[in-house]
């Protein structure tokens, strides 16, 4: 690599991309060559010190609390109300009218906003208070497993977006920003931790299909935006193989596929000499990561090494691909094989009406999981060193939907307060933090905004959000945009 | 002396394979010779002319093979010896078979006679040459050395220099790195010389065993060319090599005693219980009183010429020497003094950190040690690895899809996690790969990765370790001992592992472990209740949070609380105000009550339905 000279390195930049990148390129173009050839460093070194963020080597700005985090999506919204956000008051005002003072003008939904009357719905379920070691925890009977580790858990009931409808108000959850575009809390991590040479992706993706009504999860709520593509989250398919094409086709041996990758790689190198672009770095080193899946995925997913007592703990689910226990299991083998950021994206949340009875299931099924992933952590040791973080893109609305009855009723999306959860590395366990007022349709004490919530994870993963920046069409990013502050009460 | 081109090492290296050729048929065609006229059957003339010329010519290509491979980095006497007698020899069988040719009958059995004697002597110095001087005799001897394994339930306390180091050295090491023979232009008879080094320069690095070759080879997987002692050659133990690497951290002290990181047995157990109550919390970086300075010799100086101290080790000795020939014998805790401003009581001293005593400048010699500065009393900062080789060894790491990076910003500590490779490596492959990084190691993930005892020898000796993660590996509890000499060693993850009972003593043992995860780990519930009287330890055992049964029995019990009058105001419940203390489903009559009762469960006994 070293043996063109970095000048005529700069002159062979195409015209489209000398004028697309602005002069500084070039300085930074010209400096990464004299780098490469200081310090032995291949072409790799090119592309991030081009745009981004040219002097930062990836690794954390100071010690992390945790080194990985499991982030458990729960798409659609999942009723606040029904879950963590205990309103026993609420009851004696059963089918009663929201006052318009709490409503306060608030924008609604299309779908609630012509509705004659917002007749306050209770939840039908049965709270427990749960010990978690402080003041105990209310925990709704959906999940009574989840109640069993409430000693691990800090629940956030004073969550808050700017979002509305899921598909922006996802984006603004993983992304921090409401337009598709930038990168995704995984991205963003991986960025900032490198992802240099590994077996597996640094960002790992499962989905699981739900009960309720789905909406529509693209591929670039976890994707890499404007960061190289290797950043982005790797999606393990629920059925079949994992990875698509992850055998050699019948006829093609390791070998025949080394000798095919190692021609490509020449050609591509030549390519990126020419052109300098990163993306065709990028490509090399995932089609090097794709040839070590072959070995190291099939491994990841072979679950004969689990013992029955394991399975047990998840729930004989886990023996299936695609359910949410399988998801779980894996995402602690996942743990154990070094992958950073793992999301469970669970479907199915989005309760407008038949709220009762299609919580219970959705609740059902990732009830037991998530408790066994918990557990599972803990007494293997990794819990205190990984981030679990539990929630929806937003609340859900305290007057129902539709009709109302005491056992039946739906709710809107509500994007003024919502309940979370973490636990794990760095997180403060058996709190509850945040109030929310007695119709939890506003908060009451301690707001945390998506931003806030981003800033945390990244603080707990050993970054301090504002300094984690790429440079890109002239300003400096992040995944806290401008806002976002630490929540230091949830901290350890 | 000129580098030999490869074919000509090749032939000096064929040395030892033609050798014994002429030593068979001489003895062979001096039997033929003498035994034959006594059996009154004489050979023939001829036969015994061919037999002495195919003797001649092996002998004489033995000694220009063997001339070639003394070319090769080999020194002393005895080879200087071996060299002409093997010379002669050849010489001789050269004459030799010409009289036999000649059938000269008298002066073909003269010479036949000086042939054989040159012969054996020559083959003799040979043989002590490869395999020591002590070799042949050996067995005879009632070895001493073999109380000097750290296994022995003789007091760690009293490991000095000459009782403990010595005889390791003498028994694995000095036969090529000796009087006789300076393999590598090193030699570690004599304490100056061990201080000198080799031709690579220092062996001992005091205060820091990883960046001493002289532990550090013998860590490395006996396949790599590196490890010391060669493969074929008598291997120390796990614990004799942890016993070199205490010496090391404890400043390599010639004169004074160190103490022994390693293996607390169970036999020592009270005693380090109690030392562990009677002796405040000591960071070891803070008493460990280590040299800054190399010894200044100039590396240039051949061995003979270097100062040799006064030593209390005889320059040469024969046999296995246990006995210190000090005239000043150094008896330890005694002669043991405190590190300067180290402000410890002599009762501390013995604890199970290293506290290196000054090297006594009247026992281990004027010239060799006082070189050595006594550094006041400071942390023991590990030597830098020079930022390339840091960087070597890190992308040795990456290649092998290592998970290896810097904690935070401007800070050396690593964390390397080999659980991306579990599945693919070899406990081999783990320590080769680990012992360059060693210095800056802060947290080892080696979960479901093969393990053995020299592993944990070499996690004991990395300053910086504070996590370990042991997590599914196949360690046991005699695996396990060398690492309560971790000195900063805070959280061990044990889960899902096969220890037993016994692993509570050695966890006691560790100065500063503050977490430990026992899950599945083969400790019954008693030894855990033992370890769990240690307050500062936190032990979790995967009890108290199994949801299947505790969860259940909630789900079923939600709105079924075991009483019917609230224990704090003596109403009725209502179904809504329940919670689970202590797995026992609670009913109160409001919202409020709960928290009373939560304050102090105790104030409020429940009554049963």
């Amino acid at each position: 690599m070293n043996h063109l000279d970095p000048l005529q390195r700069a002159l062979q930049l195409t015209r489209r991309r000398f004028f697309g990148t602005a002069a500084t390129t070039i300085g930074a173009a010209l400096g990464s060559v004299a780098l490469a050839h200081d310090f032995g460093f291949g072409p790799a070194s090119l592309g991030q010190r081009r745009s981004g963020d040219g002097s930062r080597t990836p690794r954390p700005h100071f010690a992390p609390k945790a080194k990985r985090i499991i982030y458990l999506h729960m798409e659609g919204g999942p009723s606040q109300l029904d879950l963590f956000d205990y309103k026993p008051g609420l009851v004696d005002r059963f089918d009663q009218d929201l006052p318009d003072s709490v409503i306060n003008g608030q924008r609604l939904t299309g779908m609630t906003s012509g509705q004659k009357r917002f007749p306050i719905a209770p939840s039908a379920f049965a709270f427990t208070r749960y010990d978690n070691g402080g003041d105990g925890a209310e925990i709704s009977e959906l999940m009574p497993y989840l109640g069993g580790v409430a000693k691990e858990l800090c629940i956030v009931r004073s969550m808050h977006t700017d979002a509305i409808n899921h598909e922006p108000a996802i984006t603004f959850a993983q992304t921090g920003t409401q337009q598709p575009g930038r990168p995704s809390i995984g991205a963003w991590l991986s960025y900032g931790l490198g992802s240099s040479n590994r077996n597996l992706p640094t960002f790992v993706v499962m989905i699981t299909q739900g009960f309720g009504n789905m909406q529509a999860l693209a591929a670039r709520f976890w994707g890499s935006g404007f960061l190289s593509s290797e950043h982005q989250g790797c999606k393990l398919r629920s059925s079949g193989d994992p990875v698509l094409y992850l055998q050699d086709p019948p006829g093609v041996t390791s070998q025949d596929r080394r000798a095919l990758l190692d021609l490509t790689h020449d050609l591509d190198a030549q390519e990126l000499q020419r052109t300098l672009d990163p993306e065709i770095e990028a490509r090399i080193a995932q089609q090097e990561m794709a040839f070590r899946m072959q070995t190291s995925v099939p491994e990841l997913v072979d679950l004969s090494g689990e013992n029955d007592a394991t399975i047990a703990l998840y729930g004989e689910e886990a023996r299936k691909p695609g359910t949410f226990a399988s998801s779980c299991l894996l995402a602690r083998r996942l743990c154990e094989r070094g992958v950073r950021c793992i999301q469970l994206y669970m479907r199915g949340w989005d309760q407008h009406g038949d709220l009762p009875n299609d919580m219970k299931k959705q609740a059902t099924a990732v009830d037991q999981p998530i408790a066994a992933l918990l557990t599972d952590l803990r007494r293997r040791g990794l819990l205190d060193e990984t981030l679990v973080v539990f929630g929806g893109e937003f609340g859900r609305t305290v007057y129902s939907q539709g009709s109302l009855s005491r056992t039946n009723y739906g709710r809107d999306h509500h994007p003024r307060c919502y309940s979370m959860w973490l636990a794990g590395g760095g997180i403060r366990p058996g709190t509850v933090y945040g109030e929310t007022d007695d119709f939890s349709y506003n908060i009451a004490k301690d707001p945390v905004h998506v931003h806030d919530l981003h800033a945390t994870i990244l603080h707990l993963m050993g970054f301090d959000h504002e300094r984690l920046t790429y440079r890109h069409e002239g300003r400096d990013f992040r995944l806290t945009d401008v806002a976002g502050k630490v929540v230091k009460g949830i901290l350890r | 002396m000129n580098e030999p081109t490869a074919l000509l090492q090749f032939l000096g290296r064929l040395h030892p394979l033609v050798l014994h050729l002429p030593i068979g048929l001489w003895i062979g065609i001096v039997a033929l010779e003498f035994g034959g006229a006594m059996v009154r059957r004489a050979p023939g003339r001829a036969t015994l002319a061919i037999l002495a010329w195919i003797a001649a010519l092996g002998g004489a290509f033995a000694a220009g093979s063997g001339w070639l491979l003394s070319q090769e980095p080999y020194t002393g006497q005895t080879l200087e010896l071996h060299r002409w007698l093997g010379v002669a020899a050849a010489a001789i069988g050269l004459i030799a078979a010409s009289f036999a040719a000649m059938q000269t009958r008298g002066p073909f059995r003269l010479m036949l006679v000086v042939e054989f004697v040159v012969l054996m002597a020559a083959g003799h110095l040979g043989s002590e040459l490869t395999r020591g001087s002590e070799w042949l005799f050996e067995p005879f001897e009632s070895t001493p050395t073999a109380t000097t394994s750290g296994t022995t339930d003789k007091p760690a306390t009293a490991n000095t220099f000459a009782t403990a180091i010595e005889p390791l050295l003498q028994r694995y090491c000095t036969q090529c790195h000796g009087d006789k023979k300076q393999k590598g232009e090193l030699a570690l008879h004599t304490q100056a010389l061990l201080l000198l080094g080799g031709e690579n320069g220092p062996v001992l690095q005091p205060g820091n065993p990883l960046e001493s070759p002289l532990y550090a080879q013998l860590l490395l997987p006996v396949t790599e060319d590196l490890h010391m002692p060669p493969d074929g050659k008598k291997q120390p133990t796990p614990e004799e090599i942890a016993l070199i690497g205490s010496w090391i951290a404890a400043g390599a002290p010639f004169a004074a005693s160190f103490e022994s990181t390693a293996m607390p047995t169970v036999a020592a157990k009270p005693q380090l219980e109690t030392q562990k109550a009677t002796t405040p919390s000591i960071e070891p970086g803070s008493t460990t009183n280590v040299p800054q300075q190399q010894p200044t010799h100039d590396p240039a100086l051949p061995p003979e010429s270097a100062p040799v101290s006064p030593a209390p080790i005889s320059p040469a000795p024969v046999g296995p020497v246990p006995v210190s020939p000090s005239p000043e014998p150094v008896s330890p805790p005694k002669s043991n003094p405190q590190p300067p401003g180290a402000g410890l009581s002599s009762d501390a001293a013995p604890t199970l950190l290293a506290v290196p005593p000054n090297p006594d400048p009247t026992t281990a010699g004027a010239a060799a040690v006082p070189e050595v500065e006594p550094a006041p009393a400071r942390v023991a900062a590990p030597a830098r690895v020079a930022a390339p080789a840091r960087a070597a060894a890190l992308s040795a790491l990456h290649k092998r899809q290592v998970h290896a990076t810097g904690i935070a910003e401007g800070d050396d500590a690593l964390w390397v996690d080999f659980g991306p490779i579990a599945a693919s490596t070899t406990e081999d492959e783990v320590r080769t790969l680990l012992i360059p990084v060693a210095n800056h190691v802060q947290d080892l993930g080696l979960s479901r990765v093969p393990v053995s005892e020299s592993t944990f020898v070499l996690c004991a000796t990395m300053p910086q370790l504070q996590r370990l993660d042991l997590r599914s590996t196949k360690a046991t509890t005699a695996m396990l001992r060398p690492l309560a000499g971790a000195p900063k060693l805070r959280e061990l993850v044990l889960a899902d592992t096969r220890l037993d009972d016994g692993a509570v003593d050695v966890l006691l043992a560790m100065p500063s472990l503050r977490t430990v995860y026992l899950w599945n780990a083969g400790v019954s519930d008693a030894a855990i209740a033992r370890l769990r009287r240690r307050e500062e330890l936190s032990v979790d055992n995967g009890s108290g949070g199994n949801p299947t049964t505790t969860a259940t029995t909630t789900k079923a019990a939600a709105l079924q609380p075991q009483n019917t009058v609230c224990p704090v105001s003596g109403k009725p419940t209502d179904s809504r105000y329940v919670i689970v203390h202590e797995q026992h489903v609670v009913g109160f009559c409001c919202p409020n009550c709960p928290k009373t009762f939560w304050a102090e469960p105790s104030k409020f006994p429940v009554a049963d339905r």
